[in-house]
Formats: structure tokens, sequence, C-alpha cells
């Protein structure tokens, strides 16, 4: 048995620790292994990502799952992880079908993949996110510091701001 | 939608298909899962069988409940039913798209036809209503299906063969929205989007689940990712349909067996006209659903869209693009 597996405590060896003829298998594993297991599962024995959702667990948790069809074998394997902090291991970064998803699940449950990709509107292009709208959880109140720091910073300058332009307007319109 | 051009040319494009989002997932919570069918079903009305079926199979699979086999044969038909009928309506938003009025005008008489036989073989226009946990709630109307189905699809022939023939339709499908097979497989695309561009997935062939996917599919593959193969995916797939109608209508009956109430947890799967619909359930102990997860084959194949938009298309193409993915909106923002 492998380090992997042994720290999962799954039975097996690497990611061929999914044997047996179960049509669908559920395995239980530790967040900080979710990355290293799907990259192993794409790459190597060629499992699609068929699905990466969130749902809630005991005690307020949220637990992540991960669907990824072996296409060849005619089984699905479920890799479910619960999450004790805000942070997930960043499968798109491996496996890019898992982008929309990751956007999904921060949308909903406000956690999000440990990387720096902006996580905006489903579907919008990662390399476009900053010039949209921003999502309702984390982002929303970091909008929100800015917005009151803005309106600090206005009427720090009023005197020589908007009020100063406007009186000049009205100099030159004749108001 | 938003488009970046510099009048024709495609620079960028990027969607928001989050503002239609409904809460489904959320609505189904605490429901008895016989009950959660009429939300399931309209979760993508377009693929209400696809998306029933995998949810009901993942009832039955954390239930331990077993299907009678002629409601595996009757839900084989609908599922088939249902993708000739969605191929058919996609064939003809592409004329419409590519402003082939004729074409369009035909290809909506043989929709509209393929809905009536819906209509007449189930009960209901978009086969609302027919699966079921445990199995079918209806059975279908066989001699209808008989009398219907072949003078449908040889219209529908007829359609595609005038279709081919005409130049000035072939080319504007031809290398448009380019999806190349490297970044379907990147994208782990699912249905006739995925299998235009040489992707062999096809879950009634590659995860069966019983008779009802006896005898297996011969999966449509093209290899060029453009809309005309899109298109040559769903006519091989219409015809590869009509054939396993055949082969389950003699089959195919009433039936549903009584789900048992208890808690467990499981995960279906079906093969809608769209690709791979998956759906995860989890019950609490009276048998009501704890959590649900939907997944219509319109949330995998939508991040594909953008892609293939950007690729060397004018501004005119991205509704010919649109209308050979043939994905729905609600099915996203369920």
């Amino acid at each position: 048995m492998n380090e992997r597996a042994e720290k999962s405590g799954l039975n097996g060896d690497g990611v061929a620790l999914l044997p047996g003829a179960d049509r669908i298998r559920t395995e239980r594993v530790e967040t900080a292994q979710l990355a290293s297991l799907s990259h192993e599962l794409w790459t190597e024995h060629g499992a699609r990502l068929a699905d990466l959702f969130a749902g809630d667990g005991a005690d307020g948790q949220v637990v992540l799952r991960s669907v990824y069809a072996l296409d060849a074998e005619s089984r699905y394997l479920v890799l479910e992880c619960e999450l004790h902090e805000d942070r997930f291991p960043p499968l798109s970064d491996l496996d890019p079908a898992a982008f929309v998803e990751e956007c999904e699940i921060y949308e909903q449950y406000g956690v999000r993949p440990d990387n720096d990709k902006r996580l905006n509107r489903v579907l919008v292009p990662p390399h476009r996110s900053d010039l949209f709208p921003r999502l309702r959880r984390r982002e929303g109140r970091r909008l929100a510091t800015t917005s009151r720091m803005w309106s600090a910073a206005r009427r720090l300058s009023f005197r020589s701001g908007p009020s100063e332009s406007s009186h000049g307007s009205r100099c030159i319109w004749g108001w | 939608m938003g488009l970046v051009t510099t009048g024709e040319e495609v620079l960028d494009l990027y969607l928001f298909q989050w503002h239609k989002h409904r809460g489904i997932e959320r609505r189904l919570v605490g429901l008895d899962p016989d009950r959660g069918v009429f939300f399931a079903e309209r979760a993508d009305g377009l693929s209400s069988v696809g998306d029933t079926l995998a949810f009901c199979r993942a009832v039955e699979m954390a239930t331990g409940t077993e299907i009678p086999a002629a409601a595996a044969h009757t839900r084989a038909v609908a599922l088939e039913l249902e993708r000739i009928y969605n191929h058919a309506a996609a064939i003809a938003a592409m004329c419409q798209t590519t402003g082939l009025s004729v074409g369009q005008a035909r290809g909506e008489i043989v929709l509209e036809r393929l809905l009536r036989l819906n209509l007449a073989a189930f009960g209901h226009r978009y086969l609302f209503g027919v699966v079921s946990p445990g199995g079918v709630r209806r059975e279908p109307n066989v001699a209808e299906v008989k009398a219907q189905l072949a003078p449908a699809l040889d219209e529908f022939r007829y359609v595609v063969e005038a279709l081919l023939a005409t130049n000035s339709h072939v080319d504007r499908l031809e290398s448009t929205g380019t999806v190349t097979p490297e970044n379907a497989h990147r994208l782990s695309l699912v249905g006739p989007v995925g299998r235009a561009s040489g992707q062999v997935i096809d879950v009634r062939r590659d995860h069966p689940t019983g008779v009802g996917d006896e005898p297996p599919p011969v999966v449509a593959v093209q290899q060029a990712g453009d809309v005309l193969a899109r298109m040559r995916v769903m006519v091989q797939e219409v015809e590869e349909s009509s054939r396993l109608i055949a082969a389950h209508l003699a089959e195919a009956g009433p039936g549903s067996e009584p789900v048992t109430s208890g808690a467990g947890a499981g995960l279906g799967w079906a093969e809608s006209p769209r690709g791979e619909a998956l759906a995860w359930v989890s019950l609490d102990d009276d048998g009501r659903i704890d959590q649900v997860r939907l997944r219509p084959a319109s949330v995998r194949n939508w991040r594909a869209f953008d892609d293939a938009a950007r690729s060397q298309n004018v501004f005119t193409d991205i509704p010919i693009i649109e209308a050979s993915f043939w994905l729905t909106v609600a099915g996203f923002a369920r």
C-alpha cells in the first residue's frame, strides 16, 4: 500500500485502489489528496471528470464530491472530502473542465479553490473576469468596503473636487 | 451573452448563464422522490426524459430498487423519441440561422410531426410524466409509434438529403465553430458536441444499466468538430435511435416497483439528447430527499461554446454554432 493510499484509508495501490466490480464506488479522501488523486485519475487512468459539486456535511461543514467516469471499465468513482477550511485544491488547474463547477460551488457555498483565479459569474472566462460583476459572498463584501472607502475619499476631496468643477461650469455657462 | 467584435470577426465572447437560476435542487429537498420528479423534469425541459431518468436511477440505486424489465424498455423508447425530436429541432434551427427558410420550414414540419408522435405515444408532446422512481407512469401506444414514426423519419431523411445537397448551406456549416478533439478532451465534452470532436463517449454503451441499454448503440463519431460534423452526428443518431426504438418497442410496457423508504445515497446517469446527464441523490431515514445534485449535459458543454465561437468565426456564425450545440440555459441555471 503506498503512502497516499495509507493516508486516505483506502486499500490498494495508487488510484488502482479502485478494484472490484462495483458500478459506482464512493471513497472518502482527505482534502490534501484530492488534487494528486484527480491528476492521476485523469492522466494515467483515462478517467473523465463527470461532475464536481458541494453539499452540506455534518456540523455545518461543506462536503466536496468529484465524480469520475471510468468509461473503459463502465464504472463511476465518487471522491468525497470534507472541507475543514474554506479552500480546496484547485482541480481546474489540472483539469480545466472543473472551472465551471468551481465557480458554481463558490456561488452556492462560498468555498473556493486554493488559487488566485477570479471566480466570477459562471462561464465568464477567467482571463477577463475582472471586468464583470463579482459574486455575492466574499467578493461582495470586498466591493462594499471599497465602495465605502471611495465615498470617504470623495467627502474629503469635496472642496477641490466635484464642487469646484461644478462652479467652473456655472461660470462658463453663465448660470 | 457578451460579444467583442471588430465588426465581423468575433474577438471574444462571454456567457452569463447564472441569471436564470431557479434553485430547483433546493426545491427538491424534503420532497418524496415521487414528487421530486415534477421538478427534475423541469430542470432542463427539452431533456426531461434524460434528466428524470438519471434522477430516478439515483433514487433506485439509493434504495436498492429493481425496476421491471418492461418499464426499462419503455424508458428506452421514451429516451430515443426525445433524442429524435431534439436532433430534428437542432437541424431545423441550423437552417433558420443560415437563412434557409425552406429548409427551416421543412425541418419544423418534421419536428411538429415528432412532437405529435410523442403526444400520441405517451400523452405529452415533451414526454413529461413518463419516467418515475421504480419504473414508468405510462406505457407507449405501440400502434401509434409504429404508424407515425416511419413517415416522420422518411420526411426527416428527405430534408437532410436536401440540406446536404445545398452547397450554400453546407458552406456555412463547414469549418464553423470548430472544437478541436484536444479541446473536447480537455473540457470533457459529452453528447453530440463531444462525439463530433472525436470523443467516443456514450453512457448507453459505456455504462449500461440492464435491458434498457441492450442492444448497445453504435456510437456516431466525427473528427472535424465543426457545425457540419455535429449535424452529421445528429443525423446518424436519429437513425440509430429509430433502430433502438424498434428493438425495444415490442417489449415495452407498464410497470413500477415501489421505492422502499430509508436512508441512502445514489448516483444515476442517462444519455440525454445533449449527452451524459448525471444525478446524485441522498435520502434521509424517511426516504425523503435530503440533498440532490442534478447535472444536465448542458452544464458540461456550455463551457466549450465560447471556445467554439472564438475559433476564427464571424459575427453571424454565432447563432449557427448555438443551434449546433443545442444546449439550454435552463439546464445550466437550474
